[in-house]
Formats: structure tokens, C-alpha cells, sequence
């Protein structure tokens, strides 16, 4: 048993290391958001909102390496964005220490907590597709 | 709606302000607008007091307003409790510019208070981060210095800056902050000390961060037709916007949040970017004013670089920026912060600024004041501009 993290970020499959980012696409404008939003931004409905899968793979398109790190996170505490096939772009936290700009990157899962009653809590964060030698 | 001018401003010092509660400094930065705006104080019809943290901080998470105001012996009024994250100061601002201009009360306080030093870095950091989403940004940990970090860094990849320029501005405001008697630094820094100072996420050194900071600062706000008795030049408000975060903020085509801010107020004002003397800026981290200038429409896209080594916001420049010093140098005490510029601003149109002055009598200021982070976008901005 396990939920995302983040509400509304990850399909739920039986085996949560096969979950895959999720968002929201308005039927009535074609805007994409993610985490999974249930009323559009733009046309202030949600009669037009599904769910859409955005995948496990993202170019880095931007990203930077912090010396000061949130209280549960540690050292060196590298964060990213992430462009996601269709155009969306969103923030992760990145796994690895080695990044380069346009470098393709996947989705890395991983439980970080537990939720009162026992299921387990999965976040994610995006690594090197290739790991380099 | 009608005039509205300020009547009188003030603040505390900025800084380490341990033996001081939020009663203290809000006391001293209510009383300094009160006194400098010559006005009898029961003559003000509301209060608008922001304070952000004061919760986590203090345990004051409720009617923080009434508390602080209580040993300033204002009672009664309508007091509203104003948080907006680093903009509350700014959002207090806005809001009790419309009670005046609406024509609901001729004379208003907009107070801004924060204390950040608790003895325990870990519980101040901890309410800093809950200025993003805590159940969204928040759980993936997240960084406010990675985000500007990473704006800094794609504005110098863009436009070719070196890391000399984004030294400079920080020298910039540190030396404004040496003339500042209420900066919470006043010590000059040369390029290479800012360089050299830890790096807390690349490009961004320590030095280039706004520290954290106690303090308070406030103004006392009067409708146009009981301002006849104020000193001249006479500051009016002739632009307050409020805006909030854009989710699509980063999509192609899409306006900056800052610059939709700006231009409602220049509309508002009825004046261009080219007619702004001066600037309160929010250097969260002071590099980040080359993004400023541009999204505000100061300069042009990719114009920073050569504001930068032209000098074009120094103190004696052509549009000197955060002559205060800045969040960098003067310090930011989150909630006070947006009423510290518009002091500021004040105190430069009146020419009373004494060594920081601005010598060309600036005659229109612009402030710029955001906070907090959602969905990857600043959460709220206000942009104010006051002229004589």
C-alpha cells in the first residue's frame, strides 16, 4: 500500500517503482499542470479537466547544487527543472552529482516517509539516464 | 478614488535584535510614522499589521495585530492581520491605501513586524520554507536559494554576465548600507571578499544573500483632503498593484509576474518606466536585481549587463537602486521589509536621506516587493510608486 507524496504528482500502480508522473490537461484550452489540478487555471472550470500521464523522462534545463539543504534533506542538495515531453516544465530534486544542461534524465522513486496508519509515501526525484564513467 | 499622500514613516534598525519582542519594535516603528506624520494618532481609522512568521517564531500565531498594538495603546479600530510572506510588509501597504482612497477612512497605519532571531537557526529556517507549498515544493525539498540561484544563472547564460558583475551589485548596496544608520550592515565590501564568502548555491556566495533580521517599519497614510497641513514636497501614492503567482509563469510568451505588476501601477500612475528617479528593490539576493531592472521595464532584456558596468543604479547614478542599502546590507525582517522601502523612498523624495541622499532631488520612486514561492513563481508582488 502507498500514496505519492505529493498528491496528485504519480499514477499508482501496484508497485510503486513503475508509477509515472501525473498531471491535469483542460479539455477546454489544452493547458497542462502539474501536480494533477483540478480546476484550470485559465478557464476557472474543471468540467474539461483529465488526468494525463507525463512520463518518467525529462531534459534538464536548468538545475544548481546548494550547500544549505531543508531540515530531512541532505548535503550537497542539487535541485533542477525539468522539462517534460509536451512542454511541461517543473521543479525536482535531482539524484547524482554530475549534471550538464539538455542532459536527458529519468524518473528516480523513493519512499520518504509514512503516512499515519501505516502506507508508505513515495516522492521522486529526476537522475542521469546514463550514468557516466 | 481619491489622493492619498504619506504622512509619516518609520522604522527601527534592523539587525540581531534579541532583547527586543515584537511589542518592542512594532511599538517604536508605529510611534516613529506617528510622530513624523504630526497627526493625532486617534485620528487613525484602521490598522493594517503584517507580520509573516510571528506563529512559528514567537507562538503569537493568532490576532498578532491586536497584541503588537496593544502597548502602542491603539484599540478599537478595525485592525486587519496582514501575512504575504516577504510581501506582507508591501500587502499592509496596498490594502490601507485603499481604505483611504476608497473614501472609507481619512487617516491609516500600515505597520510591518518580524522577528527572526529565536536562538535556534533550525526553527528559523524552518519557517522561512513554509513560505512555498508544504504539501506540494515544500515535500520535494525545495530551496528558496536554489530558485534564485537557478534565475541567476539562466539570466547569465543568456546574456553573458560575469560573476564581477553580479559582485558589483552586491558592493553596490553594501555601500549604501555603510551610509544607512538603520542598516543592519554597515560595512563597505570589495568584489573580492563578496567572491570569495562561502557559496551557498552557485553563482550565489553568502555575502550576496539577504541576511536574517529582526525589525519593524511603518507609515501613517492620509486622504488628500487632510494632508493640507503637511510639510513640502508632499509624498502622494500614485500607484499601489498587488499582484500574485502565474502557474505558467515560465512558459513561453508568457508576461513575468513582475512586469504585469509593474505595468498596472505605471497605468495607474499615468507614467513610464523612464520617469522613475529611484528604486526600492527586493534583493533576496542582490544579483537578482539585473532581472529586476529588466521584468520592471527599467532597461531593456539583456540590458542589465551594461546598467551593471556603467553604474547606472549606483548612488550616483543615473537610477540608483536600493540606496538603503538593500535586503542585502539594511537587512529583512520579512513582514517589515516593503514598509522599510517605502520609508526609504520617502525619505529620498523629501531629501532627507542625509549622506545617502540622492542629490538630483529624485521626484518619482518605484518599490518592488515579492514573496514567498508557489507553483514556481513568486506568490505575491507589489509594486508601489510615489511621487511629489
Amino acid at each position: 500500500m502507498w500514496q505519492p507524496l505529493i498528491r496528485g504528482s504519480l499514477t499508482q500502480p501496484p508497485d510503486y517503482r513503475n508509477a509515472e508522473l501525473l498531471g491535469s490537461r483542460c479539455g477546454q484550452c489544452d493547458a497542462v499542470f502539474f501536480p494533477f489540478q483540478p480546476i484550470c487555471f485559465r478557464c476557472l472550470t474543471g468540467e474539461k479537466i483529465e488526468r494525463i500521464v507525463l512520463g518518467k523522462k525529462g531534459t534538464l534545463i536548468d538545475y544548481v547544487i546548494s550547500t544549505v539543504a531543508p531540515p530531512g534533506f541532505s548535503v550537497p542538495h542539487a535541485q533542477g527543472v525539468l522539462e517534460l515531453a509536451g512542454g511541461v516544465k517543473i521543479l525536482s530534486l535531482l539524484e547524482g552529482a554530475d549534471f550538464e544542461l539538455g542532459m536527458e534524465m529519468v524518473l528516480f522513486l523513493e519512499i520518504r516517509g509514512e503516512a499515519p496508519g501505516g502506507t508508505a509515501l513515495v516522492g521522486f526525484r529526476f537522475r542521469p539516464a546514463e550514468v557516466r564513467v | 478614488m481619491r489622493d492619498v499622500f504619506i504622512a509619516g514613516v518609520g522604522m527601527t534598525t534592523f539587525g540581531k535584535l534579541v532583547d527586543k519582542s515584537l511589542k518592542d519594535l512594532g511599538r517604536e516603528a508605529a510611534w516613529d510614522a506617528i510622530e513624523d506624520s504630526g497627526i493625532d494618532p486617534r485620528r487613525i481609522g484602521v490598522a493594517y499589521v503584517a507580520n509573516t512568521y510571528g506563529g512559528l517564531i514567537t507562538g503569537q500565531e493568532s490576532v498578532r495585530g491586536q497584541t503588537i498594538l496593544r502597548e502602542c495603546g491603539i484599540s478599537c479600530i478595525p485592525i486587519i492581520n496582514v501575512e504575504n510572506a516577504c510581501a506582507s510588509g508591501s500587502t499592509a501597504f496596498n490594502q490601507a491605501w485603499l481604505a483611504v482612497a476608497s473614501g472609507q477612512h481619512d487617516v491609516a497605519l500600515a505597520l510591518g513586524v518580524e522577528k527572526l532571531y529565536c536562538g535556534d537557526l533550525s526553527k528559523t529556517l524552518a519557517a522561512l520554507a513554509t513560505s512555498a507549498d508544504v504539501m506540494v515544493e515544500g515535500q520535494m525539498g525545495i530551496v528558496f536559494a536554489g530558485i534564485y540561484a537557478m534565475r541567476v544563472r539562466e539570466h547569465m547564460r543568456k546574456y553573458g554576465i560575469a560573476r564581477q558583475q553580479l559582485a558589483k551589485i552586491t558592493v553596490k548596496n553594501h555601500f549604501n548600507g555603510s551610509l544607512n544608520p538603520k542598516a543592519q550592515y554597515r560595512k563597505p565590501l570589495s568584489a573580492e571578499e563578496v567572491l570569495s564568502s562561502r557559496v551557498i548555491a552557485d553563482p550565489i556566495t553568502l555575502l550576496m544573500t539577504a541576511p536574517v533580521s529582526d525589525g519593524a517599519a511603518a507609515t501613517v497614510l492620509v486622504a488628500g483632503s487632510a494632508a493640507e497641513f503637511l510639510s513640502k514636497p508632499k509624498v502622494r501614492v500614485m500607484a499601489s498593484s498587488l499582484v500574485s503567482y502565474n502557474p505558467m509563469a515560465g512558459a513561453d510568451g508568457e508576461k513575468p509576474t513582475l512586469t504585469r505588476a509593474a505595468e498596472a501601477a505605471y497605468g495607474a500612475a499615468s507614467v513610464g518606466p523612464e520617469d522613475i528617479d529611484i528604486a526600492e528593490l527586493h534583493d533576496v539576493v542582490a544579483p537578482i536585481e539585473m532581472l529586476l531592472w529588466e521584468q520592471l521595464l527599467l532597461c531593456g532584456p539583456g540590458e542589465s549587463g551594461k546598467w551593471v558596468d556603467e553604474g547606472v543604479t549606483e548612488l550616483a547614478g543615473l537610477l540608483p537602486t536600493n540606496t538603503s542599502g538593500g535586503l542585502c546590507s539594511k537587512g529583512h525582517p520579512a513582514a517589515a521589509t516593503g514598509l522599510a522601502q517605502v520609508a526609504e523612498i520617502t525619505w529620498q523624495l523629501r531629501g532627507t536621506a542625509g549622506a545617502r541622499q540622492v542629490q538630483d532631488q529624485p521626484r518619482i520612486g518605484l518599490i518592488e516587493n515579492g514573496g514567498g514561492n508557489v507553483a514556481n513563481d513568486t506568490a505575491a508582488v507589489a509594486v508601489h510608486i510615489l511621487g511629489t
